[in-house]
This record gives C-alpha cells, structure tokens and sequence, in this order.
C-alpha cells in the first residue's frame, strides 16, 4: 500500500481487482502454477470438509451425548448446581459490556448477527426441554444486563458505585460455583448443604472449572515469583529462580502423575477442617490436579512477567525513590501497572495454552471433554467409529472458548492503550 | 558476598535434609503399617498394602479401576455411568461387601496407568480387561482372582479377499494397536508359519478402524471379543457385518479378570469368592429373580452354604472371608449370576455364551467353580 500504488487515482473496481489478481497471484509462470495449485488443493479440502460435516458425518453421537461432553460423569439429579453460576455470569458480562463500551449502531447489529448464527445450532441440537429455557434464560440475561446498563445505567450518577458492585459480584462468582459444588459447613448441620464427589465432576464443566481455578491462582503466584527473580535479596532471588527452572524442565504430565500417584505419600496426615478432614494426604485428586496446573502455569506467568519488568526504565524507579516513595508504592503504583500492561498479550497466551491444557488431566483418570469424547466414540458400540465428528465438536467448543479469550484480551489491551505508545 | 552464598547454600542443603528426613520417616510409619494387618491405625492412606477390607467398609464405598472405552466390558453411558461386563464385577463385589451394588466410585484408568494405580492404593480393585500373565503376577505384585472372561486374538478380515486362515495371509497388510501385546503374538504368529507382512501400527482403535475401513489394511487383529463387537457394529454402508469375517483361529490366550495388590489375602480372597459364587449360582441356576425361592428352600447344602442359609436346620455356614455369610443373596439380588452378567453385557455385541470358551463346564466350556464349602 506504501509507494506508488497509493498515489494513483484508484481505477474502477473490474480493472483494479485484475490488477490487484495479476500483482499478487499470476505474476509469471511460476506464480502462477503456485496459484492453480494451491487453489485446487483448497477448493478440494474445503470439498473434502464440507462433504463430511454435512453428508458422511452422523452427528447423532454428539446429540446423544451432549450430557456427557459437558459434564462427564456429574451424577443425575445434580444438574442444578451447574445453573446459577452461568446465570450470573450471563447477567454480569451483559452488565459490564453495557457500562464499559457505547457500541454503535452497525456493531450491535453485527453482535445481534453473530449471536444469532451461534445460538441457532445449540438451540437446535443441545438445548431441548429444561436445558434450552435455562440457556434462553442466560442468553435473556445477557441481553438485559447490556440493554439494561446502557439505556438506564450508563449516565446514572451512581455509574461508578453500579461498577464496584458488578466487580464485587464478579469476584463472588466463583466462591459462590464452588460452595454449591462441595456443599458448606457439612451435611448434617443444619445450615449446611451437601455437596457432588469431586470426583465425578467432568466434561467441559470440569475443563472450565480447572481452567479458571488455575489461571487466577497462578497469576499472583506467578507475580510474586517474578519479583522475586528480580529481588535484589539472594534468597528470595535463588528460591525462585530454583523453582521456575524446575517446573519449566518439567513435562506437565509429569507433575500431573506425581500429584495423582506420589503426593500423597508426602504429605501428612493431620487433618485440616474443611479442607481434609481425614488427612492431608487424602485430598482430592481434583484438587490436587488444581494445585498442580497452578503451580506449572506459574512458572511460565512468572517469566513473561519478568520480561514486563525489565521493560520498565530504571530511571522511572530512581525518580520515585527520589521522591522519597516507598518499595511496595513503587511496584503497586508504577512499576506493575506498566509491567502488565505491557505483557497481556503474552500472559493471554499462556492462560489460553494452559485452558487447552486442562484436556491432559484425562491421564489421571478424570473425564473432562475430550476424554469423554473418546469414550464415546470408541466405548458405546452404537457410536463405534464415529471418532471424527467427536474430535471436529470438541475442537470447536474449545476453539470458541480459546477465541473468546483472544477476543476479551485484544479489547482489554485497546481499553488500556497498549501499544499506542 | 562469598560468606552469604555459603549461607544460603547450607541453608538449602539443610532444608532438604529435613524434607527428606520426614520423607523417610513416612516410610517408616508405613511399613509398620504394613506389619498390622488387622484394622491398622491410619486407613486414610491408601498407598500401603494392608486392610483393604477395613479401608473399604470405613469409607462406605469401594473404588474400582475400571476402562471407559471397551464396549460390553467397560464404558461411559451417555448419562455419564459406568456400564459393562467388568464393570458389574465391581458392582457384585460392592454389593458383597457392603450390601449396596451402587457404592462404588469408578476411577478411569488408562493401560498404562493402571497397575501404578493399584500398586499406589488409589484403587482397591482393579477390573479393567486385564490380562493374567506371569510377569504381571510377580514382578507387579499383583494378585489375580478366578477368571471372569476367557479371551483370545483373532484376525478379521474382509469377506470379499477370500482368506480362511492365517496361512493364506502371506504379504498382507494387518493393522494393529501399538506396543501391545497384540502386536507381539502378530509377529510370533506369523514368524512362525513362515509368512511375512506388513504392520501397520495404530495407538488407539479409533485412527485403526478408519484405516481398515478405508481398506489401507487387509487384517485387524485384536482380541476376538473386540473384533466381534466391532463386526457387530460395522456400517451397512461400509457393507455391514456381514462382509467381515473373523477366521476361526485364536493364537493367544487371554484370560481376563479381577486384580489385587500382593499382601493382602484377605481382600484378594473375597474378590475371588465372588467372581466363584456368581458362577455357582449360574450352575445351581440361582438368578435375581428366582433367589427368594432358593433363600426360602435352598433344595441342597452346597446352595444353602453359597446364600449362607441354613439347610433344613442345620447351623449357617461361615466362611471366616470377613464379610456377611449371606453375601452372595446382595450380590445375585442386586447384580445376578455369572450367565445374567455376561447375556447382559456380552450378547449384545453380537457374541453367544454358547459354544464359546465362556460357556459353563456343564457345556464344554472353561467357566468352572470350586467347591462353597
């Protein structure tokens, strides 16, 4: 675009599209054979691809079992608990959406479009009976909660205290998911409600729940390590040099492996209230599974945070100490800030690989989605072969999920103005 | 500077020593476990060998390592339940020793993670189409209860090719699951009569069945059991079962069952009486339906003595196993016999009881029970 071409009055559409054609794609002999053949190639794929997904396939073995992929072997009758979570999350994330951005007319109508490519086929092929009135309802909520921020609570003048409180309410999102999963304060007192095994929580429910126990427990974790590595005290420095290098060089099968299989002959058994009440060395695999992503994913959020630090100029720091502020007002007010910011892209990145990640833990005898996929497609007879249309779906759900983030990030790094610098 | 490092590197040699020191002092405590086999002090850890009868009743479930990708033997319902032939072994030996068939919490093992899974006391029992080998017994310490499924590898190949046996297969191709032991008795077999081939190797049965359909093989080789449900299932428009034939040669023997962990004889024991007293219930034609009849005259002392019910007011038979004398009446209620478990599980993929290794003794087959007495 830079040069010549730009100055030129830009020709009339046939000629420039020729022309644009003969530049880029038929520009000598060789160009052009490459052309033909990649062409052909991508027209017999594509043939190939849609061939399959609307003539061979026989997607019965998804509808079959939708119960299945996304929450694995949760027992009947718990389903409940799944609900309110989404619920709200569905109305918080219409609410932030709908005080953070002013959307213009043509994107809402590009959202509203998108939406509705994306919803047709879940309502058609998943969401039938009591499953489809709670996704209508989620999706309804969704919608209320943006509709809703932007007619009345955008220019309210109570905006920012309307913003603490959905923050607030995002933060209790999760403790609230987690306590109507393992019940509270035991079952037979009387305030207390039961709670589902921890080991039959599975399918896609379980990818998520790891996932975001995960990627919110290693990111201050991760934090913590990468000033450490930066300290100027040996101790701390060595420790967490030790510990990254160590986890780094470590396949995360392994560590997966060792918390299932070797972690209880570690650890004591003195009991802790709540958390283990027959031992610490009888804790769930579930959660020592968590603790296990935590601690590898921390060491990778650890290294891309010490390369946000050392971005930072040191003169910025010298100017605040000359100022006379403390070490920790330093890194909370101006090292940190900057350092993050300018690493969202990268951390981003590893919590999307470390979401994909999840789909490992099948090793240690839990069904998340893609191993309750491959039970399918290989275990039930009816289904016997039916492997691709299980891999192309369970692809897909995490392929929207790992897109959405992407998405979510490059809007935050805009929010924040990074790389406009 | 130097003095500090020196500090910090004796600081972490200390603080290893002292992890490693409670490491070992773990151990100790666990052998000393292992030397109280009765109602040992600490049943929260599982990882020692030692009373898996006690662990099991105390925590009011039993934890069974099972497949979720065999069918008829072990896989995942579409609400999310364990089902199959092994599967109801778990079941029988939940109801034997705690009276309720559904206290059981499945563990999915794959093959490779399964006799570490047991070995490590994350499992009690292991039911996972296992095959009893020498190997397995000794070196992985493991126990195997009587065997509830005799299986054995086979060849399918298409009808259409016209091969009736092995020794017709000289330069095929044979698809074949990977580093197993499938893929060795493949090269035995064929080493042996002299033919050569070429393997084409699979890691799961999947990519295998694609490539056999799509014909880049002439054979699919695997237990007999398996091939049959695959041919079972094979697409009619692929050609349906009936293109597919299974030659009548078997040439390995696979003998699958229950496993336990070495040392515990206790446990192992009531695994293997349960397995026997679902088939002498199927020899003595005690099924589900009809056992109040036998509760409430078991006709003969060896019934009497299986339901732990008393024969014409005679004491109640007590086998010292350590569980209820009338296990078997939990298990034959709430699973059923031998014969129940296998038409359940088994016929459905195409495979008759009948004329099989899998028949009872009665009908020339190996299913055969010791003595209840």
């Amino acid at each position: 675009m830079r040069g010549t071409t730009q100055i030129k009055a830009p020709a009339p559409f046939p000629r420039q599209a020729r022309r644009w054609a003969h530049d880029n794609l038929f520009g000598g002999v060789a160009n052009t054979l490459l052309t033909v053949v990649t062409s052909l190639f991508l027209v017999f794929a594509l043939y190939q691809i849609l061939r399959f997904v609307f003539v061979t396939a026989e997607w019965e073995v998804i509808e079959a079992n939708r119960r299945l992929f996304f929450l694995g072997r949760f027992p009947v009758g718990e389903e409940w608990r799944i609900w309110p979570p989404i619920l709200l999350v569905s109305a918080l994330a219409g609410l932030t959406v709908g005080l953070r951005t002013r959307l213009d007319l043509r994107s809402t109508i590009m959202m509203v479009l998108w939406l509705a490519v994306g919803l047709t086929p879940v309502f058609l092929f998943f969401a039938h009976g009591t499953v489809g009135i709670l996704t209508a309802a989620a999706v309804g909520l969704a919608a209320l909660g943006y509709i809703g921020a932007r007619i009345w609570l955008q220019d309210s003048r109570y905006v920012a205290l309307i913003g603490q409180l959905v923050l607030a309410s995002w933060l209790l999102t999760f403790p609230l998911a987690l306590v109507l999963l393992v019940g509270f304060g035991g079952a037979d007192t009387s305030l207390g409600i039961d709670g589902v095994d921890p080991s039959r929580w599975g399918g896609f429910h379980l990818n998520i729940l790891l996932a975001v126990v995960a990627i919110v427990a290693s990111f201050p974790l991760g934090v913590l390590l990468a000033l450490g590595r930066t300290s100027s005290f040996p101790v701390f420095r060595v420790a967490s040099t030790i510990y990254i290098e160590l986890i780094r060089g470590v396949p995360l099968i392994t560590i997966l492996l060792m918390a299932w299989l070797v972690l209880p002959d570690f650890l004591p058994s003195f009991s802790v209230p709540v958390l283990a009440p027959s031992g610490l060395d009888d804790i769930e695999l579930v959660y020592r599974v968590m603790v296990a992503l935590t601690l590898f994913s921390a060491a990778y959020v650890a290294e891309i945070v010490r390369g946000g630090l050392q971005a930072v100029p040191r003169g910025q720091i010298e100017a605040a100490q000359a100022l006379g502020m403390s070490t920790a007002r330093i890194l909370a007010l101006i090292v940190l800030p900057q350092a993050l910011r300018a690493v969202i892209p990268a951390l981003v990145g590893q919590f999307i690989s470390l979401f994909k990640d999840t789909s490992l833990v099948f090793i240690v005898g839990l069904t998340e989605m893609l191993r309750a996929g491959r039970a399918v497609a290989q275990g039930q007879i009816e289904f016997s072969g039916r492997e691709m249309e299980v891999l192309l779906f369970v692809g897909l759900v995490f392929w929207i999920v790992a897109f959405s983030m992407s998405r979510l990030s490059q809007q935050l790094e805009r929010n924040l103005g990074v790389g406009e610098r | 500077m130097r003095t500090r490092w020196l500090l910090i590197g004796i600081g972490l040699l200390a603080a290893i020593l002292a992890i490693a020191a409670v490491a070992c002092g773990d151990d100790d405590d666990d052998d000393d476990n292992g030397d109280t086999p009765a109602n040992g002090e600490e049943p929260a850890n599982g990882a020692q060998v030692g009373d898996t009868l006690g662990d099991v009743v105390a925590r009011g479930e039993l934890v069974c390592g099972v497949n979720d990708a065999v069918p008829g033997f072990g896989f995942l319902e579409a609400d999310g339940t364990s089902s199959g032939f092994d599967v109801d072994f778990c079941r029988a030996l939940a109801a034997a020793v705690l009276g309720d068939a559904d206290a059981v919490e499945y563990v999915i093992l794959t093959a490779a993670a399964r006799f570490e899974a047991l070995s490590s006391g994350q499992i009690d029992v292991l039911i996972r189409n296992t095959t009893w080998t020498l190997s397995r017994d000794a070196d992985l310490k493991a126990t195997f209860a009587t065997t509830t499924f005799y299986d054995g590898q086979g060849m399918m190949v298409r009808v259409a090719d016209g091969i009736s046996s092995i020794d017709d297969m000289a330069g095929t191709t044979v698809c074949v699951l990977q580093g197993t032991t499938t893929e060795l008795n493949l090269a035995d077999r064929f080493a042996s009569g002299g033919l050569d081939y070429t393997p084409l190797t699979f890691e799961e049965n999947g990519p295998l069945e694609a490539a056999f359909t799509a014909e880049a093989c002439d054979g699919w080789t695997s237990d007999k059991s398996q091939l049959a449900a695959r041919r079972f299932a094979y697409a009619e428009a692929d050609g349906g079962p009936e293109s597919l034939v299974i030659l009548d040669e078997t040439f390995s023997k696979e003998p699958l069952g229950p496993v336990t962990r070495d040392g515990d004889t206790q446990w192992s024991d009531i695994v293997n009486w349960v397995v026997i007293g679902m088939i002498t219930a199927d020899e003595k034609g005690i099924t589900s339906q009809n056992l109040a009849d036998f509760v409430a005259d078991p006709g003969n002392a060896e019934t009497a003595r299986l339901l732990g019910v008393s024969f014409e007011g005679g004491e109640i038979f007590d086998s010292n196993l350590g569980i209820d004398a009338d296990f078997m009446q939990d298990v034959i209620g709430q699973v059923g016999n031998y014969d129940e478990v296998y038409t359940k599980n088994i016929e459905p993929l195409g495979i008759p009881r009948a004329g099989t290794l899998n028949a009872s003794w009665l009908n020339g087959g190996l299913i055969y029970a010791p003595p209840t007495r």
